[in-house]
């Protein structure tokens, strides 16, 4: 799938190279007004998006008699456990597996045709993931992992994503509490709140990561206005 | 934020060797620092939980956009800049994702 995106990307490349004339100076006529076959270009770009998009569209259906749910899941007492390190095994259908720390009270999504297995360490034994946990630009390593000892936390929540359309519940709630017992981490449920909606104040983007997009938007819109006047 | 740095150094070069002799170094660094700076939170939010290929196709299309507004050249021209500026990132983070 990886060799197969590049190549379309490869060729995308190409075929927009082969519409020649890169390099020259825009002028005030090089803007999509101007240009009668930008419109031209702009439907066979979507084309190619959609074209593209294809592969990945049968992802995100939802069948018919089914409606979507948002699904909030929280750990209580992960600060309890001070001394141990916990990570998200994401191994997606292709047999790659991505690894999240989970450091925060709620527990992180993951794409839904992926599978999800929750890892304990102990900070002591973390080894060479130590530099990822310190240099968020040292991804984490899987087989680094296995080598720190890491051990199954057992119960690892699984996501609901969809129901049938006879149930009014668009919004899940659940919360876990881990247990230590003979050297293994257990996640019990505790309890479970089902409503119409999410709860506002944690659904939606994090505040950190909307701050910076309004910043840059807030400039580019500055930037715009000046340059029009 | 030393993700988003990285990326404007990264977007940075290919931009500005293919906008040299029409855009100054500090316009084309400003532009590819705003763009990242819309994109790049966003996308980095929506990785664990979406497929990086959707998320790679949405940031290419947006920064198309956005650098036809910024440089004010065509979408084509503004398209190759995407692809251009995203490519060496792109393979970064496959290669770290198989590491």
């Amino acid at each position: 799938m990886i060799s197969g995106a590049l190549l379309c990307g490869l060729k995308a490349t190409a075929s927009l190279l082969s519409f020649g004339q890169w390099g020259t100076v825009p002028e005030a006529s090089d803007t999509i007004a101007a240009h009668p076959g930008s419109v031209m270009y702009m439907k066979k770009l979507i084309s190619l998006v959609l074209l593209l998009l294809l592969g990945f569209s049968h992802a995100d259906v939802i069948l018919e008699d089914q409606h979507a749910v948002t699904h909030k899941i929280y750990i209580n007492n992960l600060a309890d456990y001070g001394d141990y390190a916990f990570f998200l095994v994401i191994t997606d259908p292709s047999g790659d597996a991505l690894v999240v720390q989970v450091d925060s009270f709620e527990f992180p999504d993951w794409y839904k045709f992926s599978s999800a297995t929750l890892y304990a360490v102990k900070k002591s034994d973390l080894g060479p993931m130590k530099s990822s946990i310190n240099d968020m630009l040292v991804p984490y390593n899987y087989e680094d992992l296995q080598k720190a000892n890491a051990s199954i936390v057992n119960g690892t929540p699984s996501r609901i994503r969809t129901l049938p359309n006879d149930s009014t519940v668009t919004g899940i709630e659940t919360h876990y509490k881990l247990k230590l017992e003979n050297s293994t981490f257990t996640l019990e449920k505790v309890n479970e709140t089902v409503g119409p909606l999410p709860d506002p104040d944690n659904g939606g983007i994090p505040y950190s990561y909307l701050l910076i997009p309004i910043i840059g938007l807030a400039i580019l819109a500055a930037y715009l206005l000046l340059k029009r006047r | 934020m030393l993700a988003l740095f990285l990326t404007i150094l990264l977007e940075f070069f290919p931009v500005f060797f293919l906008l040299a002799k029409e855009r100054s170094g500090a316009f084309v660094l400003f532009s590819v620092s705003i763009v990242n700076m819309i994109t790049n939170p966003i996308a980095n939010y929506l990785y664990p939980a979406q497929n990086f290929f959707l998320i790679e196709t949405g940031v290419l299309l947006a920064e198309s956009l956005l650098f036809t507004l910024l440089f004010g050249v065509s979408l084509k021209h503004s398209t190759l800049l995407s692809i251009a500026a995203n490519l060496p990132t792109i393979l970064l983070s496959l290669i770290l994702l198989s590491l």
